[in-house]
């Protein structure tokens, strides 16, 4: 459920795909790798012989989540007496609710006007006087909306969450900047907290942590953190060469070098990662209510339990709104030089936050004056009902030819084919692509997927997958060529895109419901609308980054638009494309729980009972394979977006 | 309904440490209580009359904290939660056994005084049209009437939220009836299913409850099914009974009388019968109330009721 709300194209593709880092220099590696790959292929074939049948054998099970079940009931039994607990759990909680309650208590004090003139100041300060403008606006208009204590709750919260993110990632993205050996054991810890859906983990942070603030506050930073330290590593391995060799040859120590030469020249990768860490963290809002999280998330699910459009679609807004204006404000910040002392940045911060608590102690700081006459809850609830009811018919019948030649047919097909050819079929793509590892990863994954018993809800899933992330591109690239084309769409587009990638799915749950149908049809349709948006930045940013001399050039050629398109932009813009793409079909996997939440069932239902239903073995067995079916996928994308040559000639001949 | 809640009376006592306005917290004698509100509007309502009955007459500050029903048993362990007001033993054995009879963390506070009855239900002109339909043996034969796009020639059936434990799977087919059973994933997804189909005039067979507001916006019928009898559900995979009528309980933090006995004794007597639930759950999903005044106009109306509950 991540939301990078303006798509950067980072070298690594940081953000929602789960792999990043420097790839692999394959044709050291081929030799060993290809030999174990050709093993599990054996492996493969000989279990088919073996099993002689067309779906997993149920014998083959292995029953993982119930050793997990176990480790829950001694945690229930043992939490309020053993060490672990008692010594080292309890004093994070205590701490982490500390940093809350102050982080509150100062916004508290703050009051409406403080907040405003702080926020106003910093943006300022580290962006410019517009961003000034439009953070402030967003903040009155939460206010008129009767938002205010809520959002002020959520800041604190995200705040917290961040803060100690960053807290921890900085340092550890530092570490594995100038230690190959320490990021390499991170990654794969990396990509699983950033694809394991927090569904699974949400009643253990409970064991855990209790209910309320505090685990919410965890469970946003599992989520948040990843961001940071990637992109402090990536920021830290970029420096240039000859930069570190000039710091050495003046008798720089390590720890010098780190402070004037790699900590300066990786700031603006930091920065980034402060940004998206932030964007990750917004993400996390709803589902930390599930948890006795408070503020605008529980507002959403509020509106959301009771049915009511109007009233989740309020605070879902006021979330869009924190998310722009964090996301202008970070993105902003570093994006020219300034001049003037270094003090006075910090000086003004300082003073207006002086001149805040002033302001905070008049009378009138505690309530937004006119709080609520923006409320639109009854109108939107007005306008829905008659929307809905004229509009029904058609959609449902929409929804009705989606499922039986889309997504039943494609069911049906991927369980027709026998377990093991499918396993082989994909393997050998995966080799094709990417290269041996993959390929074994592949016979893992879905050996494992098989293991678990949950090789019919993987086929589901996979084919509400395939239709949602084909519909995603099938809209996103045309959108997005168009909008690299032309300027005013661009621009216009632009807050379209911001609203669906930061609107947290829960407030269009009821609207896809109603007019799709219960099933598997909402779920698609709310993982388009989830996952079309970086397609369309990626493919206009691609078609926008062609040279304009090229184009000139062909142009003086006589060539047509058609043929300028296709001969030249989408050639040249091809890989940014296919990054988009790569992240499109991520965020669509990151909507499968969502998926699960309206009757699409699959992985996503099952993931689901690991919190509803208290079982969170099974649960857990259901994120672990949407774990690796991410981390699969990823690699397989991702390959495809590869700017190696050999690999792009590979796949145009496959 | 904006109950203070913790984090909140915190941060203002911190506010007043440093001059600014703000007010106290507790002014009755023991700790304040945290209850929790689970996401039905039932459970809002119990909760609201509770607190604002406690907070009026015996002066203790109440908390509300919403949380799912799965995650409350260990904010009750944890100290998190002091007293859950309505819980339905039929879906949770696992957590009865485990923190009442196991731990002792958690106490039986008694029964809420509300009946809840899980089972089948359709609309009413499903039902007139076809009087048969009134028990389970009218649906076989007529299942296609309940076919979707989702469930092709099957009936579709529609299952509840999730975190209810439901045997409609196994009844459907040791009772030999061709339905398919939806999952519908979320309380709010099922009713904004049932609502569509409910608006269109269009049959619709699914797995509900009563006590529930959509009772008063509808007419719904409950289909009968081979009558629940003690034993009938084992073994599992041979089911073939409904759903037994679940005596609604009240459950809390075992040490809750050491710590407020006045709100122990209070919570012990609190009394919620299904006409009064009902009452208040229609001012609040029907006429756009808020819980908390939907709440204190039933106790204005009702002061015989409460008045009984006060130690």
């Amino acid at each position: 459920m991540s939301s990078t709300l303006t798509e950067r194209a980072e070298p690594d593709g940081a953000g929602t795909s789960g792999a990043s880092g420097p790839r692999r220099a394959r044709s050291v590696q081929v030799r060993p790798l290809g030999v174990v790959a050709v093993v599990a292929l054996l492996a493969v074939v000989v279990a088919a012989v073996a099993s002689a049948s067309g779906t997993f054998p149920a014998a083959w099970r292995v029953p993982l989540g119930d050793g997990l079940d176990e480790v829950q009931d001694w945690v229930v039994r043992n939490r309020g007496s053993h060490w672990f607990f008692v010594g080292v759990l309890t004093p994070i909680s205590t701490a982490i609710r500390a940093l809350l309650m102050e982080i509150d208590a100062w916004l508290g004090l703050l009051g409406w006007p403080g907040v405003m003139l702080l926020i106003g100041t910093i943006a300022t300060v580290v962006a410019n006087w517009r961003v000034a403008i439009v953070s402030v606006a967003a903040l009155v208009v939460i206010g008129l909306m009767g938002q205010w204590d809520d959002a002020m709750r959520t800041l604190a919260l995200m705040s917290t969450a961040v803060a100690v993110a960053l807290a921890i990632g900085v340092p550890l993205g530092v570490l594995s900047g100038r230690r190959p050996a320490v990021a390499a054991a991170l990654r794969p810890l990396l990509d699983a907290m950033q694809t394991t859906p927090a569904y699974i983990y949400l009643l253990p942070l409970v064991f855990l942590f209790g209910i309320g603030d505090v685990p919410a506050v965890i469970a946003t930073l599992i989520y948040a953190l990843p961001p940071a330290v990637r992109l402090t590593a990536l920021g830290i391995r970029t420096v240039p060469d000859d930069l570190l060799e000039v710091g050495r040859s003046s008798g720089g120590t390590s720890r010098q070098l780190l402070r004037t030469v790699q900590l300066p020249t990786a700031l603006p990768s930091i920065r980034v990662g402060v940004n998206q860490t932030i964007m990750m963290a917004l993400a996390m809002v709803v589902i930390g209510a599930l948890i006795g999280g408070t503020g605008l998330g529980l507002g959403v699910l509020r509106g959301l339990q009771s049915v009511d459009v109007g009233r989740s679609l309020e605070p879902g807004v006021a979330i869009v709104l924190i998310a722009v204006l964090l996301d202008r404000i970070t993105y902003g910040a570093g994006g020219r030089r300034r001049r003037g002392p270094a003090w006075r940045r910090p000086a003004l911060v300082a003073g207006a936050f002086v001149a805040g608590l002033g302001l905070g102690a008049l009378p009138f700081a505690r309530e937004v004056p006119g709080a609520g006459i923006l409320a639109f809850a009854e109108p939107v609830n007005q306008a829905w009902g008659a929307a809905e009811s004229a509009i029904r018919g058609t959609t449902r019948a929409f929804s009705a030819v989606l499922l039986s030649f889309g997504l039943e047919p494609l069911r049906q097909g991927l369980l027709l084919i026998p377990w093991w050819l499918l396993i082989l079929v994909v393997a050998v793509v995966a080799w094709r692509v990417v290269g041996a590892g993959v390929a074994t990863f592949t016979v893992v994954a879905f050996g494992t997927t098989g293991a678990l018993g949950l090789w019919p809800e993987a086929m589901n899933t996979a084919s509400q997958l395939g239709v949602a992330a084909a519909l995603a591109v099938a809209i996103g690239l045309p959108l997005g060529v168009a909008a690299g084309l032309s300027d005013r769409l661009d621009r216009a587009l632009r807050p379209v895109l911001d609203t669906l990638q930061t609107m947290p799915a829960f407030v269009y749950l009821i609207p896809v419901v109603a007019l799709f149908e219960l099933g598997r049809v909402p779920g698609v349709i709310a993982t388009v609308v989830y996952a079309m948006p970086p397609v369309v930045r990626l493919a206009s940013a691609g078609i926008r980054a062609v040279p304009g001399s090229l184009v000139e050039a062909a142009r003086s050629t006589g060539a047509t638009r058609w043929q300028l398109l296709r001969t030249l932009q989408l050639p040249v813009a091809r890989p940014q494309i296919l990054l988009g793409v790569n992240q499109t079909i991520m965020m669509a996997l990151a909507s499968i729980v969502i998926a699960g939440l309206i009757g699409a069932g699959g992985l996503g239902f099952e993931t689901v009972l690991g919190l509803t239903r208290g079982e969170v073995g099974r649960g857990f067995e259901a994120g672990l394979v949407i774990v690796l079916l991410g981390i699969l996928l990823d690699r397989i994308t991702q390959a495809l977006g590869s700017d190696d040559e050999a690999t792009r000639a590979t796949v145009k001949t496959a | 309904m904006r109950t203070r809640s913790r984090i909140f009376a915190a941060g203002a006592s911190l506010a007043l440490l440093t001059g600014a306005c703000a007010s106290g917290v507790g002014n009755g004698d023991g700790e304040p209580v945290t209850l929790a509100a689970n996401p039905w509007p039932g459970s809002f309502a119990n909760v609201h009359v509770a607190a604002q009955v406690m907070e009026s007459e015996l002066g203790i500050d109440v908390d509300i904290t919403e949380i799912d029903e799965n995650a409350q048993w260990s904010g009750l362990d944890g100290g998190e939660l002091d007293a859950v007001l309505e819980v339905w033993p039929s879906g949770h054995g696992d957590n009865i056994e485990t923190y009442i009879d196991d731990l002792g963390s958690v106490e039986d506070l008694g029964e809420l005084g509300a009946l809840g009855q899980i089972g089948w239900f359709a609309p009413s002109y499903v039902v007139d049209e076809n009087p048969d339909m009134a028990t389970w043996e009218g649906l076989e034969g007529n299942e296609e009437m309940f076919a979707t796009a989702e469930t092709g020639d099957s009936g579709r059936f529609l299952a509840a939220d999730p975190s209810f434990v439901q045997f409609d799977e196994v009844i459907i087919e040791n009772l030999g009836l061709d339905f398919e059973v939806v999952q519908s994933g979320s309380e709010a997804a099922q009713l904004t299913e049932v609502e569509a189909a409910l608006d269109d005039g269009e049959p619709v067979l699914f797995y509900f409850y009563t006590p529930h507001w959509l009772h008063a916006k509808y007419d719904l019928e409950l289909v009968e099914l081979p009558e629940y009898e003690e034993g009938c559900e084992e073994p599992e995979e041979e089911r073939t009974c409904g759903y037994p009528e679940d005596v609604l309980m009240k459950v809390a933090a075992a040490d809750l009388d050491e710590r407020n006995e006045e709100a122990y004794e209070f919570l012990v007597n609190f009394q919620m019968e299904n006409e009064w639930q009902d009452e208040i759950t229609f001012m609040i999903d029907e006429e756009g109330m808020e819980p908390d005044e939907a709440a204190a106009a039933w106790i204005e109306d009702n002061e015989d009721a409460w008045s009984a509950w006060l130690p």
